[in-house]
């Protein structure tokens, strides 16, 4: 298989950061193009950990997905576009994948949000059952390049 | 005129995690401006009872339903990033969509002229087989669904701020039921385009009016005169059922609609005057912010009773005439 093309899911979390650089150390060894995915929903969590209104702090996400969260892509020299999409995540994961036909799919292992776990079916379980694509599902302590 | 008046306040054991701004609170506020527009004896109480899991199951996959139930049965947790359930959210579900089958049964035994029931979770996000946005059961769904397996036709009108994608996405097919939204664009949840005009068994079935940020009540006023109103009227519903966020606010701290207490009022003067009396139900949904919610219900509740309340003045003067014009050309390309 040969992957030209990888969407990886961005949420600021540790567990998504390890998805990011995983993703990095593929996309350097084969040169594929990453699209890195922000689902906005309805609420975020600050710096702080307290949940506060999405919307308002559009900008602000759009500005720490180029600067700081994608970061590992910006360090291993990949070429990759940065895209903040309305909407809950595995909605937004799974259609944005459709519209760019990716040819993978990376998440991170204890889903989007900041939260431990999901119930009824965390982020990553919910995007790998309902994927049509292949799905890479990065565990959070996994170093890049491991 | 008379109004049917519920809530599950009295019930409500959908607690919130901290912080979260859809929370108990809202339904204090909303019953407070029922009690601030002063119905009199035009108010007529309506009591809840739970919804029966074949009345849920007419838009809802069972398999979800007994997972839903079970999570809270094992002490709840968390859906998605924006949605927490408690242990007693199920049995507050239950309650909310009832309320709903409720008011649009009193209202079918001619109790009421008009009916708004004041409940959460809110509903209009959640999909057929999956909560979001807060919602759990799409509680204006079941009430539709409920009428429509009686042989009746159902336009529902969607004004919350955010686009009721679960709504649309349960009636998108349905020759049934018409869905007409007006809401902010781009927002969460992402959908809501004027493009989408409803699935091949329904035609021109959906309706969308997406508004720039800033859009004020007189916009949202054309875009139901020019574009909801016609869809309506060419639907010619036995029912009318809203869909009433109040978190277009421009107080509203989820979202950048810039609508006031005054343009809620107007808005439900235009939705009466689509349907014969006792054919409306109005359903509470979003809105964050609990003194611009207090006083958006009380406009929106003595209008319904024939009451004129401005607790504000109407909002004017904010863009968004261009998106209603492109969504009026977009139902003029239809031949529904």
């Amino acid at each position: 298989m040969h992957v030209q093309r990888l969407l990886v899911a961005v949420d600021g979390s540790a567990n998504g950061r390890a998805a990011v650089e995983w993703s990095a150390g593929l996309a350097a060894l084969t040169g594929a193009r990453v699209l890195a995915v922000h689902a906005l929903g309805l609420l975020e969590r600050d710096e702080h950990g307290d949940v506060v209104p999405a919307q308002p702090r559009r900008a602000e996400v759009e500005a720490r997905l180029r600067s700081d969260w994608c970061a590992p892509l910006s360090d291993a020299v990949v070429t990759h576009e940065c895209i903040v999409r309305d909407g809950d995540p595995v909605t937004v994961i799974l259609g944005t994948a459709d519209e760019y036909d990716v040819d993978m799919v990376v998440v991170g292992s204890r889903g989007l949000g900041g939260y431990p776990e999901l119930l009824l079916g965390s982020t990553s379980t919910q995007v790998a059952q309902r994927s049509s694509r292949p799905v890479v599902i990065v565990p959070e302590r996994h170093a890049a390049g491991a | 005129m008379s109004v049917l008046v519920g809530t599950v306040a009295d019930v409500d054991h959908h607690v919130a995690p901290h912080g979260h701004p859809e929370r108990h609170e809202r339904l204090l506020a909303v019953v407070a401006g029922v009690r601030d527009a002063a119905l009199g004896d035009d108010a007529i109480a309506l009591t809840a009872r739970p919804a029966l899991i074949t009345e849920l199951a007419r838009v809802h996959d069972e398999l979800y339903l007994d997972a839903l139930a079970q999570l809270c049965d094992a002490g709840g947790g968390q859906l998605d990033p924006d949605t927490a359930t408690a242990p007693g959210s199920w049995a507050t579900a239950l309650q909310a969509a009832g309320l709903g089958i409720a008011a649009v049964e009193a209202l079918r035994a001619g109790n009421g002229d008009a009916a708004f029931v004041a409940l959460r979770p809110p509903g209009h996000h959640a999909v057929r087989d999956r909560a979001m946005g807060f919602c759990l059961v799409n509680n204006v769904a079941v009430a539709a669904a409920s009428l429509a397996a009686c042989g009746d036709t159902v336009a529902i009108v969607d004004w919350d701020v955010h686009h009721g994608n679960g709504t649309q996405a349960i009636f998108w097919d349905d020759p049934r039921v018409l869905y007409a939204s007006v809401h902010e664009w781009p927002a969460y949840p992402g959908t809501g385009r004027a493009c989408e005009t409803g699935g091949p068994g329904a035609p021109g079935g959906t309706v969308n009016v997406p508004l720039p940020e800033g859009a004020t009540g007189d916009v949202a006023l054309r875009a139901f005169d020019d574009v909801i109103a016609p869809a309506i009227v060419d639907f010619a519903p036995d029912w009318l059922l809203v869909s009433a966020g109040f978190d277009a606010h421009r107080d509203d701290p989820l979202a950048g609609l810039a609508w006031s207490a005054g343009d809620y009022a107007l808005l439900t003067t235009r939705v009466l005057d689509l349907v014969p009396r006792g054919r409306v139900a109005l359903f509470l949904e979003g809105g964050y912010d609990l003194f611009a919610l207090r006083r958006s219900v009380q406009a929106t509740v003595a209008t319904l009773a024939g009451a004129s309340c401005r607790p504000e003045p109407p909002t004017s003067g904010g863009p968004g005439r261009d998106a209603v014009a492109d969504a009026v050309r977009v139902r003029s390309r239809l031949e529904v």
